[in-house]
């Protein structure tokens, strides 16, 4: 369960967890999201790879596991040393790639968070580049096909 | 005819001869059994309506001739519609249908340093999991055509200029000498581009599953070769890193296949 | 008329990979090769455990996933179970 009170619990270090281990509430989640349209079971058959469901499954943390301790300024998005003031620790758990494609493109928020939050994040997650943990998730939710 | 041999100029002689190559373009209707629209043959053509050609372009004819017995014939390899090069060993593969601007970036770059493995095809070996080159003449289209020309001296690796073709000018380009003489020489694939011609420059990561759909769809005989495919795939999407990127114009495309390599390593 | 019981030959005659939270899968029978989103590949281990009807099925993925069996929970499964038989995966008897 995310806990707004408690800042410094570490991000997850890892992006994909198998389903066994991944927090209850996301496990929840997906009975849902599988309900959400699209296909579950999509057949390989060249020329179909368009129709394809996208891997929505990827997360990025925020900020990066190496920087788990350090907030992001609200102005920015920049990372700043912990309780700098104007700026924000990071969700408790790495934000899913659907949660992320949905608040950059519609403009919601992350469940559990406040548009506040979100919108710091999102300058953050928006200035992600090449090699940085969480990029290529990043590129993939922007790709119209997804 | 002598303009094919001189396009073939330092190849092996091929051990059926031409013959062969006859009686596939004589025989449409035996490809259609085999062919899948969508796995057609690089889009120079498309089947209905491209058979019979005009004399002017039987050089053309045979260039798909070939495509197609290497499609068919391969049972050994999954086959990926894709142009490689490689550099230091390792395999830059280039997937993507026509138009996307393949063949074209492949092209430069065998000039600048890469090896051409191949424009067109790519065969994955089923295992080992390296990439096996064929590097046959380039078809460069429309504009790609002077930006070659104005890169290789060598006015003999050109083959002829076809004029209105259904996809517009099209000139066959020899590979290198070095292609050539490496057309048995294996690399291991270390990095795989999906380009766009045609766009902004813009580049996205692509996950395993996406780049296991998109390597399936590029492949016309993945699903023929079963379990051995499926496996070899599975590998290549594990191990090997795999990004898509747009571009506006042929520096710029030449330029983010660079950043990629130099950040993938090759 | 009672329920139809699925079964599936699943894992067993398949290769199967995890790939970014989804299931890969090469279904040797058939020699396709199928990608399973959430929750298909849990019904799959369920039937795989022991054949059942719909609403069984529907209950025990919900316990497995820590879901509430509501309609949502029984729209959903019934809607997986019909790609499921479309793709050969499993079968109705």
């Amino acid at each position: 369960m995310r806990n707004e009170d408690q800042p410094d619990i570490e991000a997850d270090k890892a992006i994909d967890l198998p389903a066994s281990e991944q927090p209850d509430n996301l496990r929840r989640n997906m009975l849902r999201f599988a309900a959400l349209g699209g296909a579950a079971v999509v057949t390989v058959r060249p020329g179909i790879a368009q129709a394809a469901a996208s891997a929505m499954k990827c997360s990025i943390p925020v900020p990066d596991s190496a920087n788990s301790t350090k907030w992001i300024r609200n102005s920015d998005g920049a990372l700043v040393a912990k309780n700098t003031a104007k700026s924000i620790p990071g969700p408790s758990s790495p934000l899913a790639g659907e949660d992320v494609k949905n608040s950059l493109r519609y403009g919601t928020t992350y469940p559990g968070y406040t548009s506040a939050q979100t919108t710091t994040w999102n300058k953050y997650i928006n200035n992600l580049t090449v090699g940085k943990q969480g990029y290529t998730c990043f590129a993939s939710v922007q790709n119209p096909a997804n | 005819m002598e303009a094919m041999r001189r396009l073939y100029a330092g190849y092996p002689a091929p051990e059926q001869g031409l013959a062969t190559l006859t009686a596939l373009i004589d025989a449409p209707r035996a490809w259609r059994r085999w062919i899948r629209p969508q796995a057609a043959i690089d889009g120079d053509f498309t089947l209905p309506g491209a058979i019979p050609m005009a004399i002017r372009h039987g050089l053309l004819a045979m260039e798909m001739a070939m495509n197609m017995q290497v499609a068919l014939g391969e049972r050994r390899h999954l086959l990926l519609h894709a142009a490689a090069i490689e550099r230091g060993g390792k395999a830059l593969i280039l997937p993507g249908e026509s138009g996307s601007g393949k063949s074209t970036l492949a092209a430069l770059l065998g000039e600048q340093g890469w090896r051409l493995m191949s424009d067109e095809f790519v065969m994955i070996d089923l295992v080992t999991g390296l990439a096996l080159p064929f590097p046959r003449p380039i078809s460069l289209k429309n504009s790609a055509i002077p930006v070659m020309e104005a890169l290789i001296a060598d006015s003999s690796r050109f083959g002829p200029l076809l004029s209105d073709t259904p996809k517009g000018m099209l000139r066959h380009l020899r590979p290198s000498a070095r292609s050539i003489a490496a057309m048995d020489v294996p690399a291991k694939p270390a990095l795989i581009l999906f380009p766009r011609f045609g766009d902004d420059a813009a580049a996205a990561g692509i996950s395993q599953s996406e780049l296991f759909m998109r390597m399936t769809e590029g492949s016309t005989n993945y699903v023929a070769l079963g379990q051995p495919a499926f496996e070899t795939l599975i590998e290549m999407v594990r191990t090997i890193p795999a990004a898509s990127f747009s571009y506006p114009d042929t520096a710029t495309g030449l330029a983010i296949v660079e950043q990629f390599c130099a950040e993938a390593g090759l | 008329m009672s329920a139809p019981i699925y079964r599936t030959d699943y894992p067993a005659d398949c290769l199967t990979h995890p790939l970014d939270g989804l299931m890969l899968v090469y279904h040797r029978p058939s020699g396709a090769t199928h990608f399973l989103i959430d929750p298909t590949s849990d019904m799959l281990a369920i039937l795989a455990e022991a054949p059942c009807d719909a609403d069984m099925l529907a209950r025990r993925l919900c316990h497995r996933i820590g879901t509430e069996l509501d309609d949502e929970a029984l729209e959903v499964t019934a809607q997986r179970l019909e790609e499921l038989l479309d793709s050969g995966l499993i079968r109705a008897a």
